[in-house]
């Protein structure tokens, strides 16, 4: 009776419960301090971000280096980078059969 | 020789950054170092009395900086360590009254006589925070298991980085193992994982550490004291040593399973 209470929960699913007040402070405080990131984003950051995001997609495809557009939106609780970028010709690779 | 200088700053007041700063730089001078601890928290000073040295102020840190004393009159010996020297925050002015490049000729002066320069940072990101960080090489945060606490951590931490003191190292203080064992507090992976920086090192909450400060001894003095032993692992690790972090975990005997699912909550550590 008295093992069978011992072995009921081990500390490890007790101390990662997540209805816990630790999981409950984890959860808050990632939710919080990326939302406070995000207002402190400075705009040479996504500068150099895109810059960099720009140069790597360049290798792969035939960009117009004019037309794109680059921003770190907040939707809800998540982050999304969103870019759009025109390819000035579509390489034969991307052609279906 | 050329001395090194670290700030230890939080954001959030209350954390411990003062009492983190007393140990530090009695630790390195218990480590045979030269030491000068600096209180820049104008108009709010408490390094004197965590220190025991309140009755001994004359000159302060902006008597120096203004050129009313030498700047060795504002230095105050400790009473145990021969090799520790604290320089007191002015009480009646503040934070305003220095700037970060008059705190920085001054280190660099101390810098040429003593080993470590350890900067307490007053609470806030304004003038008093941008002042301390002002002449450090390295940057120590302090924090607490608590949501507030590393949401300010993690500001400082940016604001640090912005500044160019790069990786600063985080201290967790006041760690109650038998929560953290319970779930209910953060233990030091969860802060790891949230604020992306290195642990320098966890202090447990200890009774011994409130007893010692009110009779202005800091508490790596006491022998006993688990978190006096904490302070002494991270002034070797601040020195260059590789100490494993202390092992917080509470005993788990059968007879302490028995204890805990009676609800019955003993603070007992194991260390090394």
């Amino acid at each position: 009776m008295l093992s069978k209470l011992l072995r009921s929960r081990t500390p490890n699913d007790i101390r990662d419960a997540p209805d816990n007040s630790r999981s409950i402070a984890k959860n808050r405080l990632n939710a919080a301090l990326s939302r406070d990131r995000y207002d402190l984003l400075s705009p040479g950051v996504v500068e150099l971000l895109e810059r960099d995001v720009l140069a790597a997609i360049s290798r792969h495809l035939d960009v117009d280096s004019e037309f794109h557009e680059m921003e770190i939106r907040r939707l809800n609780d998540s982050f999304y980078l969103v870019a759009s970028v025109r390819i000035q010709a579509m390489p034969r690779w991307a052609a279906a059969s | 020789m050329k001395g090194k200088t670290i700030v230890v700053t939080s954001g959030k007041g209350g954390v411990g950054k003062t009492t983190t700063t007393a140990n530090i730089g009695a630790g390195l001078a218990l480590r045979g170092h030269r030491v000068v601890v600096i209180d820049t928290d104008i108009g709010l000073r408490n390094l004197d009395v965590v220190m025991g040295l309140e009755n001994r102020i004359v000159y302060d840190l902006v008597d120096a900086i203004e050129g009313r004393c030498k700047l060795s009159q504002a230095m105050i010996r400790d009473r145990q360590l021969q090799e520790l020297y604290l320089i007191p925050a002015a009480q009646t002015r503040d934070k305003n009254c220095i700037s970060a490049e008059q705190l920085t000729d001054l280190c660099h002066n101390l810098e040429q006589e003593f080993d470590y320069l350890i900067i307490d940072c007053p609470a806030g990101i304004e003038q008093g925070f941008r002042n301390a960080i002002g002449p450090a090489q390295e940057a120590i945060v302090v924090t607490t298991p608590e949501v507030s606490a590393i949401r300010d951590a993690d500001r400082v931490i940016g604001l640090l980085e912005a500044a160019e003191l790069h990786h600063p190292r985080l201290i967790i203080n006041r760690i109650r193992p038998g929560m953290v064992k319970r779930g209910d507090m953060l233990d030091k992976d969860d802060i790891v994982e949230l604020l992306a920086v290195d642990i320098l090192g966890l202090v447990p909450a200890d009774d011994r550490l409130i007893t010692a400060t009110n009779q202005g001894v800091p508490v790596i003095h006491d022998k006993k004291a688990l978190s006096g032993m904490a302070f002494a692992r991270i002034a070797a690790r601040i020195d260059g040593d590789d100490v494993p972090l202390m092992d917080l975990e509470p005993k788990s005997g059968l007879m302490d399973r028995v204890r805990y699912l009676m609800g019955i909550n003993r603070s007992e550590y194991t260390h090394a």
